[in-house]
């Protein structure tokens, strides 16, 4: 079902995605319109991310905000490419023999999904670093929006599971494979943000600084109590 | 293996698999197939399946094959008119020709309407399109039954013959179970058939109303029913498909 026939982008499959996700999901399952709904879940899924890594790059400014908004991408390409096997496999040893077509398409709707909620939490993050938030609260305000964005992914993902043995079991898998594979990909190519105090712009850090929850946890000290003496410069 | 290796076996597999696009699409000549190659390179893993796997999509014609009932010999002719294929197939076309002049004229009904955004061209598109996919499911059991070894009138005879000439308990349970699963086909049949009638109706209803809220000039109380009610009725067959698939 396209409104726009032709064209290269499907916004009423978009449409579908954020509002009838069980529908996706079931078209997904049934190989229905495949290629086209891969086709336009990655172009959401690339211009949606390149957009939020934009606004996370804006906190510093310049080049970085070109550098993040093309990591972001890549980092959610990344992730879908090492989890697709893994999800392939768990589908079918928990009694969901589904085509390969099948399971990517309905990973890729769920990054989609995922991807638009970014795009929507683009301008209140924008709006935030623009009001002069600092390091710690945008960090964390970008880190929200990925985790609502996760949340959404992942029921289109439930839904498109269906009812089942070992549905749960599957579930927990899926998100911990996701969880750990998107968190290793977006710390490998990070900075995002750029580093606080440091004027220069670097494509990749390679210091040690601890790991994501570390960072994460780091932050939300940072952000109850302003003067605690951090390893921050 | 350094990440670096790894990025080169994955380039490697990726141009690969671009090249099988391109000499895939060689036919169709447009610049798409150029820019999936392109997008095949970086994303093997993600696009290549859809473009270069066979789906398994179920063909859903808006108008089915029929058999040829003046083909070959007049009593083999006379006996498929006579098949429950020819006959299920009767009723699906009945039942989908009546769903689609319905959902064609509900449309019409609401067009410029506040009922429009209740009941939309996708709406209708999407009943019909899970209709053609119940009546594509009744088409393939229809040619089930008229499959030779796969008639229940024969294999409730063989039944009977095994049970007369004093055949092994175990040969005649074989037969038996053949005979039953037959049935369970058969009736799998009747069941899609028979939602899809209920599914007429339903629609029927729907336009009757939506064309009574439009010339009275506000929405009907039983459309809203109605319409619940027929995504009832649709996710009702989207079930039974999918426990028949």
């Amino acid at each position: 079902m396209k409104s726009f026939e032709g064209s290269v982008f499907d916004v009423t499959l978009m449409s579908r995605i954020l509002r009838a996700p069980a529908d996706v999901a079931a078209d997904c399952r049934d190989d229905r319109d495949a290629s086209a709904m891969a086709r336009n879940a990655l172009i959401a899924i690339v211009v949606g991310s390149l957009l939020f890594g934009a606004a996370v790059g804006s906190w510093h400014g310049g080049a970085q905000t070109f550098f993040a908004a093309g990591k972001l991408p890549i980092v959610m390409l990344a992730t879908l490419v090492v989890c697709a096997p893994a999800f392939y496999a768990v589908s079918a040893v928990f009694h969901r023999p589904w085509s390969a077509r099948s399971v990517l398409s309905l990973m890729l709707v769920s990054g989609a999904r995922f991807s638009l909620v970014l795009l929507a939490a683009t301008p209140p993050l924008w709006l935030l670093i623009n009001l002069g938030a600092s390091y710690d609260l945008s960090k964390l305000a970008a880190s929200f929006a990925y985790g609502l964005a996760g949340l959404a992914a992942l029921t289109l993902l439930v839904r498109g599971l269906g009812d089942g043995p070992g549905k749960r079991s599957m579930i927990a898998l899926m998100m911990a494979i996701f969880l750990l594979v998107g968190a290793q990909t977006s710390w490998m190519l990070r900075p995002y943000l750029g580093t606080p105090g440091v004027q220069h712009v670097v494509l990749f850090t390679r210091e040690r600084e601890g790991g994501l929850v570390y960072q994460l946890w780091k932050s939300v000290e940072h952000v109850v109590d302003p003067a605690r003496p951090g390893d921050r410069p | 293996m350094t990440l670096t290796d790894l990025a080169v076996l994955y380039g490697i597999a990726g141009v690969a698999c671009s090249i099988a696009v391109l000499r895939k699409e060689h036919g169709s000549g447009s610049g798409t197939a150029i820019w999936s190659a392109i997008a095949t390179v970086p994303l093997w893993p993600l696009w290549a399946p859809f473009v270069l796997a066979t789906p398994r999509t179920r063909e859903r014609p808006r108008h089915p094959p029929r058999e040829s009932a003046s083909a070959g010999h007049p009593a083999e002719a006379s006996d498929r008119a006579q098949s429950p294929r020819s006959a299920t197939t009767r009723s699906a076309d009945g039942a989908r020709a009546r769903i689609e002049v319905a959902l064609d004229e509900s449309v019409k009904a609401v067009a410029g309407t506040p009922m429009s955004q209740v009941f939309s061209r996708q709406v209708a598109q999407r009943i019909s399109a899970e209709v053609a996919a119940v009546a594509v499911r009744m088409e393939e059991l229809g040619s089930l039954a008229s499959s030779p070894g796969l008639d229940p009138a024969a294999s409730a005879a063989r039944v009977a013959e095994l049970s007369r000439a004093g055949a092994p308990e175990r040969t005649i349970a074989t037969a038996r179970l053949q005979h039953e699963s037959l049935l369970r086909l058969e009736k799998l049949r009747a069941t899609d058939g028979e939602a899809l009638d209920e599914l007429a109706d339903l629609l029927e209803a729907l336009r009757a109303q939506l064309l009574v809220a439009r010339y009275a000039g506000s929405p009907s109380d039983g459309t809203g029913a109605i319409v619940s009610e027929v995504w009832a009725r649709l996710e009702g067959l989207g079930a039974a498909f999918e426990g028949g698939a």
